[in-house]
């Protein structure tokens, strides 16, 4: 399941695989982009300023994104995490998340 | 806008690096300007098949995720090894290699890093090399770099031997690949044993992944001899072994 609560930890490409799949597109979009305002969001995935202002909001909270910039001209980046110390570990819901459970 | 590409495998010994300096190398023959990221940070190796010996890279992708360097001061021209095998004049060849010192393998490992470095290394790798290809070769197996190689990627490029333990951890990866929605992807079999089964085996691993594959490369001895000391295809402009691999790169040159 996604977690609600936000993330200290900040993104981990991970989080990709627990994300709903509008969410996953934006914050693919701002790995390749580096960062990007909600008018670019909403050009990019073809929806409503309102709503992807929304979506971005929503990130933000969950501690994935950082805002830049003051109401209506804010830019939206990535807040990477560190690599875990024990390379390799995932979180188990992945392989829940692929199994279908 | 040049395009990534990450090279990977579920398992170790498939020939990933091998094949990704040979891609690199026959890309950058054809005029392309290519970049090559070692992030197999926990066993680097593919500075060997370029003649990069670990006493002349001063930077290594290690130090750039510990802020020491900027990417590019990581990133090392080797476009030596296309002399004489040119086809055209502008390829260039990039490797950002991965440390040597054990010291800095074991801090990664204890220390972790700062994966947006990683993540925004790649992007002004591209830009301020102006690359037309990134080539990312990976750890095996499935973790943090790999979800973020996969993630960024134009184009996944899966490596695998003809053998169960491949079969089943390549399922993984693919399944990875299409929850993350990568774009292109491609399969390249490895160290095949019977060269009357290749049309076959090609047809099978296309039906069980519904990935094309780009083409089967035989277990060669021809290979193996040269043991990572050069690029093969380079070496080997007229070996079966390099049509395949000639025809791989043709193929990703035009996705």
């Amino acid at each position: 399941m996604a977690p609600e609560s936000p993330s200290s930890a900040g993104f981990r490409a991970s989080d990709l695989l627990t994300l709903s799949p509008a969410e996953r597109r934006i914050l693919q979009w701002l790995m390749r982009r580096g960062s990007g305002s909600v008018r670019e969001a909403a050009e990019r995935f073809e929806i409503p300023e309102a709503e992807a202002g929304s979506r971005l909001d929503a990130l933000e909270q969950r501690g994935f994104l950082v805002a830049e910039g003051v109401a209506g001209r804010k830019s939206y980046r990535l807040k990477f995490g560190r690599s875990r110390p024990a390379v390799g570990g995932l979180p188990s819901g992945i392989w829940g998340k692929l199994d279908g459970s | 806008m040049g395009k990534i590409i990450s090279v990977h495998s579920f398992r170790g010994g498939t020939g990933k690096s091998n094949v990704t300096a040979n891609l690199a190398a026959l890309l950058a023959r054809r005029g392309k300007r290519v970049g090559v990221v070692d992030t197999d940070i926990q066993s680097p190796g593919i500075h060997v098949l370029f003649n990069l010996s670990p006493e002349r890279f001063r930077y290594a992708l290690n130090d750039y995720l510990w802020g020491k360097c900027r990417i590019e001061e990581a990133a090392y021209d080797v476009s030596g090894v296309l002399e004489g095998h040119r086809l055209k004049d502008a390829g260039s060849l990039y490797l950002i290699p991965g440390s040597m010192r054990t010291g800095e393998i074991t801090r990664i490992l204890r220390d972790g890093y700062d994966v947006g470095l990683l993540n925004s290394g790649f992007q002004e790798l591209m830009e301020r090399l102006e690359l037309t290809h990134l080539l990312i070769d990976t750890h095996p197996g499935v973790n943090e770099e790999t979800l973020l190689s996969i993630a960024i990627s134009d184009i996944l490029l899966l490596i695998l031997r003809p053998d169960q333990q491949d079969y089943q951890g390549t399922a993984i990866t693919v399944e990875l690949a299409r929850q993350l929605e990568v774009e292109q992807m491609f399969m390249l079999v490895n160290k095949a044993i019977n060269p009357q089964d290749f049309a076959a085996l090609k047809q099978r691993v296309e039906s069980t992944y519904h990935v094309p594959v780009l083409g089967v490369l035989p277990l060669s001895g021809d290979v193996a001899i040269l043991g990572s000391g050069g690029i093969f295809a380079l070496a080997n402009p007229e070996h079966p072994v390099t049509s395949v691999l000639e025809a791989a790169a043709q193929r990703i040159d035009a996705a």
